[in-house]
């Protein structure tokens, strides 16, 4: 919202400083509200003065410019370089000295053109910034007197506009006009804020008012948005371009003079701060205006000329036949102002906030008016509003008058009170962190115009209607009044005293951050971030059947509609994209999956989850790294998980067993706890395929809630140091080509003899496709003797011949 | 001092001979042969280039049947005073050839091995990071290293980090921040909404406070960072999904100037340098006074960084806190945009686009202050 200093004054009791001018924009940021920016309006014209053509000379090094003396206001003469072709001897034209600064941030310094100084600049309309023409220099005419300042010569008052965030008082309905900006400025400056429009003026005006009833009474349904709807009938009216003052300020803060009617309303509304509408009375057939709800499916169209459709939920201004006005937002094309109204009708109405957010927002219509009306206006501000629009009636048509009194229909307006709110200083004081006494709380709410009450420590506030329509009830909201006007900043900044507490990091978060550390130091893993919104057609694509049943009412697009069931649809598709800039690589993601919830008490479930990809363009194998990555961070994030076959009898699994997208023989599952902690599969070349994806990748995925679960139950066992030693045995078996080297192991592990300390396998040799051997390594031991050499042969034989009976003989020749 | 080795020690020792050799080189004619024999062993052992050639020299110098042996054999017929010096000298002589023999015998082992790695050597200056091996980067996206770098800090300074879940209902997200029926935040426009019309996507780790307080009493101090969303349309600065980080302190007194203080304790120690700041009166629905805090370095632009405020009375009693009793600050980071801000990254779509063009760049684990 733009604001102007000028406006701002005629509620103050003298003008601003030229230092509260100078930093007006950064005491309403750090006191009210943030300001995005302040603009001087036409200070430059004071510098710029009419100055008159004596000679024109050629610029020695350039054609197209040329040397003007010109003669000011006190006789002397300066030299000018000056490109415009319009200017001619004895012309009269605005000239800017050096210094002079311009609204465009260019500063007048003396420097050469083309060999010349120039004394000066010969202005355009452009330059001066009150018109659009850049063609030439601006023709003062020789009417212009010599010397005189342009800011005088074209009546324009220098100003400071002031752009204030709107974002900022969405919550301060009363500082949407100037008169609750300078209620601030006078809490916080030096002039004090004066309301010209307070009761006595109130009271003055409504004596101009007939006391006969108004020709068009107004009468309020129930069920529709109005808190309140005044109405007044004013006769002989002329509509006309409105004065050049108003349009001034209007054109100030960025709105369009288009005729004094129009002008008005928009005038008081930014005045202070209440939107009106006014009708060509003529239009309203039958008797009354009727607040109501808007009928299904009834259309206006709008003063924009758009035409909206209307439902039961949205309130309009009817007369006996139609709606006229959708409340609070805009009026209708037809029963507005037109060039020749003489007869008009003055809306100013109170509708609830929420009601007039939801039909602006269901139309899409937004506009100066609904704004306010969405922020909370104060139901007492449109009698105000009514009265001063009716004042500057007078003031512009000076032969109208107004017929009947005012017509009002709505909430009893003497009923809406508001309750005080009662606090403690020494409280208020240990809120803030501060020492504000009395003296000083009592001057800034008086300020403020709330209503002050000091007992001892007990403050008691009335709060004005302007500020009540927003919630302020509590001590705290007082605290903030009085904290914001001296300043947050003057407050001492003090170190709070907290109680010493050991601190216990949440089990998945400290998983998380293990998984973090891992993945990258191990494992050379690059951590990326993927949308954990995606869409019907990605899960397809990647043939994911669970196709996600959380799904948005209101998403962006179909692609990001739902909530992902899994984090594989996603990541297949980074490493998709990634495939086509690299040829190698290997990628994690450590986020969740979403899952409608079985039970009553929870909507969904997200599960917490990591998962890593490796891609090898070039046909490597990418499984085993897979495998060997898992394996370790099992026993880093300490959940000794098993690495078993896939299979039906592995619960929730994390990759769907009829999953198309996994090879059908390299994927393994890791358990513990009887649940599924982690899978990993290759990716079928199929789905590579129709991914347009080359080479080979494999992916891997683990389920960190079910080891948050089991968090801290893993403990080490030490076993003491053996005084004994301990010997190795190699042997060397036969194995079928396809047979898992699993199986060998967990035949191994079968050999439960007390003695055997460690067991692995040394090397695999396969010198034909059909033969294979597999040379395994015992470690035997014992903590209380050293192993005599029967004993040894003992157990070498027993091994041997407990792996020839699981089908692994021992290799000959 | 100390010497490198026993060469030098020889040459001082045949210097001290030669000396002596002089002023006696009359007298006897063997001292004669110690110098011959010298002059000879010097000529050998330099023409001596592998060890067999050596050992030939150490025979024929130091041998049974070597040089020097010999004029050993010649010390008995000597009168005693003769003998004795030019026993002295001889045996000199000995321990200098050997001592010197046994250095050039070093050497040349030395050259030999030398010579033997030298045919197979190996390119020092190979290592995998000059190879196309595929992408070799390696680390943490750079919204974690920056979420960790947070974390620590408010652990450091004692507070819980806590979590909560992305999909939330009205009350936790709305009703309990006092976020009221008509506020925007509760519109279409804002907020993703699941089909039931009740659940939606969190649109701020401020549910994170009110789960947070469930399970705790006051005095707490908590932080809650996460993923929160919008509905938005995007653009180059604004993503529907982004990451913000709350965080809230309750205990009895606790004031505006802690809030202060605090701001600054914390914005020092994630710039790594001294700050000024300043506030703004604000609105958010769930503080009240509500304040951003800016802060600049160096006298600076002014930066905005913290949206904070005291807790509302009425969230304090949804939080089951008795607002009689207690107060506290709460205060709510963006997260995404301090990225933004330290790396100059101009899209922050690039975020969450799963690129590792992008992400590569974040690589390894960097530290220190944002630069702003």
């Amino acid at each position: 919202m733009l604001v102007s200093a000028n406006w701002i004054e005629d509620f103050l009791t003298s003008p601003l400083s030229e230092t509260e001018r100078a930093n007006i924009g950064e005491k309403l940021t750090l006191h009210v509200a943030e300001v995005d920016g302040v603009k001087a309006h036409g200070e430059h014209l004071k510098n710029i003065s009419v100055v008159r053509i004596e000679k024109i000379e050629p610029h020695p090094n350039a054609d197209k410019l040329r040397l003007a003396t010109v003669q000011l206001g006190d006789g002397s003469t300066q030299k000018v370089v000056c490109g415009a072709p319009n200017i001619q001897e004895g012309m009269r034209v605005p000239y800017a000295p050096l210094g002079t600064s311009f609204p465009n941030g260019l500063v007048l310094e003396a420097k050469k053109i083309r060999g010349v100084v120039s004394e000066g600049m010969l202005c355009s309309a452009a330059e001066l910034e009150i018109g659009d023409d850049h063609s030439g220099i601006l023709d003062l005419g020789q009417d212009a007197p010599l010397g005189k300042a342009m800011h005088e010569l074209l009546e324009i008052n220098p100003d400071l506009v002031i752009d204030i965030d709107n974002k900022a008082i969405t919550h301060r309905p009363d500082l949407w006009g100037h008169r609750g900006i300078a209620r601030e400025c006078g809490a916080l400056l030096t002039p004090e804020f004066s309301d010209p429009y307070g009761p006595i003026w109130l009271a003055d005006i409504e004596k101009k008012l007939p006391t006969n009833e108004s020709p068009v009474p107004v009468r309020v349904e129930p069920d529709t948005c109005c808190i309140g709807y005044f109405g007044l009938a004013v006769d002989n009216v002329r509509v006309e371009p409105s004065p050049k003052w108003m349009q001034d300020r209007l054109a100030a803060v960025g709105l369009r003079p288009i005729n004094n009617l129009v002008d008005i309303g928009n005038y008081v509304m930014l005045e202070i701060g209440g939107p009106l509408h006014m009708f060509d009375r003529t239009k309203i057939q039958g008797s009354e205006i009727v607040i109501r709800p808007a009928k299904d499916g009834e259309s206006l169209e709008l003063l924009d000329e758009s035409t909206v459709h209307l439902s039961t939920n949205d309130t309009v201004v009817a007369d006996s036949n139609r709606a006229l006005v959708v409340a609070g937002i805009m009026g209708g094309e037809e029963s507005g102002i037109s060039d020749t109204t003489s007869q008009i009708f003055i809306e100013a109405a109170t509708w609830e906030r929420t009601a007039i957010r939801k039909t602006s927002t269901r139309l899409g219509v937004r506009t100066d008016s609904s704004q306010r009306f969405e922020k909370g206006l104060d139901p007492h501000l449109m009698k105000t509003t009514v009265l001063r629009a009716f004042e500057l009636v007078l003031q512009l048509c000076p032969g109208a008058k107004a017929v009947g009194k005012l017509a009002y229909d709505g909430e009893d307006l003497a009923s809406i009170k508001t309750s005080p709110i009662t606090c403690s200083i020494e409280k208020m004081n240990k809120l803030l962190g501060g020492e504000f006494s009395s003296a000083e709380i009592q001057k800034t709410l008086s300020k403020l115009e709330f209503g002050v009450a000091i007992d001892g420590d007990t403050l008691t506030v009335a709060v004005p209607t302007f500020r009540a329509t927003r919630e302020f009830e509590h001590p705290a909201d007082v605290a903030e009044e009085v904290g914001r006007i001296r300043g947050y900043g003057n407050l001492v900044p003090a170190p709070p005293i907290a109680p010493i507490s050991p601190i216990d990091p949440l089990p998945i978060l400290r998983l998380e951050r293990k998984v973090r550390e891992f993945l990258p130091l191990h494992g050379r893993f690059l951590e990326v971030q993927t949308y954990p919104l995606v869409g019907e057609k990605l899960l397809s694509q990647m043939l994911w059947k669970e196709t996600g049943s959380l799904v948005l009412k209101n998403p962006l697009s179909v692609e990001q509609d739902r909530m992902r069931p899994s984090l594989v649809p996603s990541l297949l598709s980074a490493i998709r994209e990634n495939a086509k800039n690299f040829d190698k690589f290997r990628i994690f993601e450590v986020a969740r999956s979403y899952h409608p919830s079985s039970g009553e008490e929870q909507y969904a479930r997200e599960s917490r989850e990591v998962i890593i990809g490796v891609y090898e363009a070039d046909g490597s194998d990418p499984f085993r790294p897979v495998i060997d990555t898992l394996e370790p961070l099992f026993e880093f994030l300490g959940a000794p998980a098993q690495c078993v076959a896939t299979s039906e009898k592995v619960p929730h699994p994390l990759l769907p067993l009829d999953w198309e997208g996994r090879h059908p023989f390299a994927t393994r599952t890791f358990t513990a706890y009887g649940k599924c902690l982690g899978e990993a599969a290759e990716i079928h070349p199929s789905l590579l395929r129709s991914l347009k994806i080359k080479g080979r990748l494999a992916i891997g995925l683990i389920n960190l809630d079910a080891i948050a679960e089991r968090s801290g139950s893993e403990k080490s066992h030490y076993q003491p140091l053996s005084r004994f030693p301990s010997s190795s045995f190699d042997c060397t078996v036969v194995m079928q080509p396809k047979d898992e080297l699993e199986s060998l192991m967990s035949a191994l592990r079968k050999f439960k003899e007390k003695e055997v300390l460690d067991r692995k396998i040394v090397t695999e040799f396969c010198p034909t496709p059909e033969e294979r051997y597999v040379t395994v390594r015992l470690h035997f031991g014992s903590s209380t003797e050293t192993l005599s050499g029967e004993r040894l042969k003992a157990l070498e034989d027993s091994v041997l011949k407990h792996l020839d009976k699981n089908g692994y003989p021992l290799k000959t020749g | 001092m100390k010497f490198p080795g026993g060469f030098i020690c020889a040459r001082h020792s045949f210097g001290a001979l030669f000396q002596f050799s002089q002023t006696l080189a009359i007298l006897s004619p063997m001292l004669e042969n110690i110098d011959s024999i010298q002059q000879e062993f010097e000529q050998s052992l330099s023409s001596a280039r592998d060890k067999k050639a050596l050992s030939e020299v150490k025979q024929n110098f130091l041998g049974k049947k070597g040089q020097v042996s010999a004029l050993m054999g010649q010390l008995k017929s000597l009168d005693p005073d003769e003998r004795k010096v030019i026993g002295e000298k001889l045996h000199i002589l000995r321990s200098t050839l050997d001592e010197k023999l046994q250095q050039r015998f070093s050497d040349i082992e030395r050259d030999e091995v030398n010579e033997k790695l030298s045919s197979s050597w190996q390119d020092p200056s190979r290592r995998g990071s000059l190879f196309s091996r595929g992408l070799e980067d390696a680390g943490l996206h750079p919204i974690t290293q920056i979420l960790h770098e947070l974390e620590d800090i408010f652990s450091r300074m004692g507070f819980e980090v806590l979590d909560g879940p992305h999909i939330e209902d009205d009350f936790h997200n709305f009703t309990a921040l006092n976020i009221p029926e008509a506020h925007p935040a509760r519109d279409l426009q804002d907020t993703f909404w699941f089909e039931d019309g009740k659940h939606l996507l969190r649109t701020h780790t401020s549910c994170i406070q009110i789960r947070g307080m469930k399970n705790r009493k006051p005095p707490v101090k908590y932080i809650g960072p996460g993923q929160v969303f919008r509905c938005e349309r995007t653009d180059q600065w604004h993503d529907f999904s982004f990451f913000q980080l709350e965080g809230l302190f309750i205990d009895k007194d606790v004031s505006v100037a802690h809030l202060l203080y605090f701001a600054k304790t914390l914005f020092e120690e994630i710039f790594k340098s001294k700050v000024e700041i300043r506030t703004r009166p604000s609105y958010f629905p769930f503080v009240e006074p509500g304040l951003e805090i800016d802060m600049r370095r160096d006298g600076g632009k002014w930066v905005e960084m913290l949206g904070s405020g005291m807790i509302h009375p009425r969230v304090l009693e949804h939080l089951g806190v008795d607002s009689e009793v207690y107060s506290g600050f709460a205060f709510g980071l963006g997260v995404d945009r301090l990225l933004l801000m330290r790396h100059a990254i101009e899209d922050i779509r690039h975020l969450r686009s799963g690129d590792l063009r992008f992400v590569k760049q974040f690589s390894g684990f960097r530290a220190g202050g944002i630069p702003c």
